[in-house]
């Protein structure tokens, strides 16, 4: 395909941001109103799903999208990713992952995409820095595109408050992607340049979370202006704590590296998280309440306590690992988590909302105590 | 008595009332005058026996923080006391404090003390924390005492290590959780555990004749 590129709109998040439970499934689905640059809107179906595992110390996240508008913005894309948690130096971690899409599904085999990734993240606290690297190849009507890029950024989390800042560099030979734009800067000849920084930041309300990116580029005109600047803005409004209705628009700028167009887009879409009902390991009943046990190489064991509730509830766990003290959870992505670490040993936990009642997490036996409440027990070898 | 011996003693006897002080300093703070000096008392007649009286501190901040009267407070950690020393007697000879606190647990959930006694002799020098642990899990899941006791015994006199202990009581909330009967579930997974171990003894001290 010549002339205007083949869209590949990321409208169905691939961001593998979910929640960590030890299998995670998330569907959603929608629509979505899509101009590219130079071009009239479109209306798109949107449908997608993110899959997530958590062993030991991989996590492993796949996902998968399709966008159909019956037009050459139809595209199916794909993503594999494992992190990697350094026993002996936890705060290190090792992420790559690969990821392909196809463009415009009445003829799959003439356009696609392939990528390739690797980051390194180093962890302190609530925030950390990244490093990576990544390369793709991008085909069109039998030709292929090479593109690179090196990105660093900083990552962190106050309260209910978290943002990143990012730097990228980009340099490509996809040509097409200038013939996107409806200015192209210059003829489309030659390797290219674009350099990035993007800031994120996301603020979680009561019932609903809105998070804000804002990218400036500086480089050649893949974009309409040489010098360029785009803004998005998205927020999930929790129906439930597994249900919620997701709004997007903004403009995405052209991304070489996946073969993204300039476009400006508005989206809505409804998502619902499943988590796998394995008796053997979680539940969830009514309380939405989850415990899992890992085994610590140097004894004892990592108790990860979840509660689906919501982003505005005040949630607290308490146990004999804090003498009895109610000790606040954290709001991790999409609901309330605390990490603690148990001797060996039979040990006994609990979670309240909002001051309620103490519950056991429902996939531990429960035992009531000489008080009239009841608790979770942990045993841990 | 010499002066030498007086000083000695009032040395002593300063250290244990300090030692006092400190573990009834880690009670909650919002605890009253009543209910501090009632588990001053409790932990007094801990030490003097040698039970670990961490554990009544720890049941007296439970109780404060969920609320509980200073008399319902007060009576838990009475009743905690006596079921440490029941569990130590019943561990003896030389249980640790993670050993008495898991027999404490266990008596608590309804498990007979003659069992723990049971328990030591299967493994008279190897902590029993964990199997102590099992047997509280499996029992507190709605088993009854005896017939739970009576498989974790088996298994630890047949030589089963802790982690079959664990594993054995993992797959049986797994199957309760599934929809299975608790005592179905157990005996399926003993078996499981049973037929990794080595042959049994020709006749056990622990488990009661069964019938042909």
């Amino acid at each position: 395909m010549r002339g205007p590129a083949a869209a590949c709109l990321l409208i169905v998040a691939l961001n593998g941001a979910a929640a960590q439970a030890p299998d995670e499934i998330r569907v959603e689905a929608g629509a979505a109103e899509v101009r590219q640059a130079g071009n009239r809107s479109r209306a798109a179906a949107l449908m997608g799903v993110t899959w997530r595992r958590i062993n030991e110390r991989v996590v492993t996240t796949a996902s998968g999208s399709v966008t159909a508008a019956r037009d050459s913005i139809d595209t199916a894309q794909g993503l594999l990713a494992m992190r990697y948690q350094f026993a002996k130096r936890p705060s290190w971690r090792v992420e790559s992952g690969v990821a392909g899409a196809v463009f415009g599904l009445k003829s799959l085999a003439d356009d696609g995409n392939g990528a390739a990734f690797t980051r390194v993240q180093r962890a302190r606290g609530m925030s950390g820095v990244w490093a990576g690297a990544a390369t793709s190849v991008t085909n069109r009507t039998g030709d292929n595109f090479r593109s690179s890029a090196y990105d660093v950024g900083v990552w962190g989390e106050y309260r209910r408050t978290s943002g990143t800042i990012a730097a990228v560099q980009t340099r490509s030979l996809d040509t097409d992607l200038l013939s996107a734009s409806s200015l192209p800067s210059r003829r489309p000849f030659g390797a290219y340049i674009v350099r990035d920084a993007t800031v994120t930041v996301q603020q979680t309300f009561s019932a609903f979370d809105v998070a804000a990116i804002g990218t400036i580029r500086a480089g050649e005109g893949v974009t309409t202006k040489v010098n360029d600047r785009a803004f998005q803005l998205a927020a999930a409004f929790y129906l439930s704590p597994v249900v919620a209705l997701t709004v997007s628009g903004g403009r995405q700028l052209a991304n070489p590296l996946r073969a993204l167009p300039d476009a400006k887009f508005l989206s809505a879409s409804v998502r619902v998280l499943f988590l796998r009902r394995d008796p053997a390991v979680l539940q969830i009943d009514r309380y939405g309440t989850i415990a899992m046990l890992r085994q610590d190489p140097d004894g004892g064991a990592t108790l990860t306590l979840r509660v689906l509730a919501n982003s505005a509830a005040r949630v607290e766990a308490y146990g004999s690992f804090s003498g009895w003290q109610p000790v606040p959870m954290r709001w991790v992505l999409d609901a309330w988590e605390l990490q603690v670490h148990l001797p060996p040993g039979p040990q006994r936990v609990a979670v309240r909302i909002n001051g309620s009642q103490w519950r056991a997490p429902a996939n531990l036996t429960k035992v009531t105590d000489e008080f009239g409440g009841e608790a979770g027990l942990v045993v841990v070898p | 008595m010499t002066l030498r011996r007086f000083f000695l003693i009032s040395l002593a006897s300063g250290t244990a009332a300090t030692g006092v002080h400190a573990q009834v300093a880690r009670l909650d703070a919002s605890a009253d005058l009543g209910l501090r000096r009632a588990v001053e008392r409790e932990v007094v007649a801990a030490r003097a026996i040698g039970l670990p009286e961490g554990l009544l501190i720890a049941k007296a901040n439970e109780g404060i923080a969920k609320r509980a009267t200073p008399k319902r407070i007060t009576d838990a950690v009475a009743a905690l006391g006596k079921r440490l020393q029941v569990a130590r007697d019943q561990l003896a000879p030389n249980p640790s404090e993670d050993e008495i606190a898991a027999g404490a647990d266990a008596l608590y959930v309804g498990v007979p003390a003659p069992i723990l006694k049971k328990m030591r002799a299967a493994w008279p020098h190897r902590s029993l924390a964990l199997p102590l642990g099992v047997l509280t899990e499996l029992v507190a899941k709605g088993l009854p005492a005896a017939r739970a006791a009576q498989v974790v015994t088996d298994l630890m006199a047949r030589g089963a290590t802790n982690v079959q202990l664990y594993a054995l009581a993992q797959s049986v909330q797994g199957d309760v959780a599934a929809g299975w009967a608790p005592e179905a579930a157990l005996d399926l997974r003993a078996r499981g555990v049973m037929s990794l171990l080595p042959p049994a003894p020709a006749a056990s001290a622990f488990t009661s004749p069964r019938r042909p």
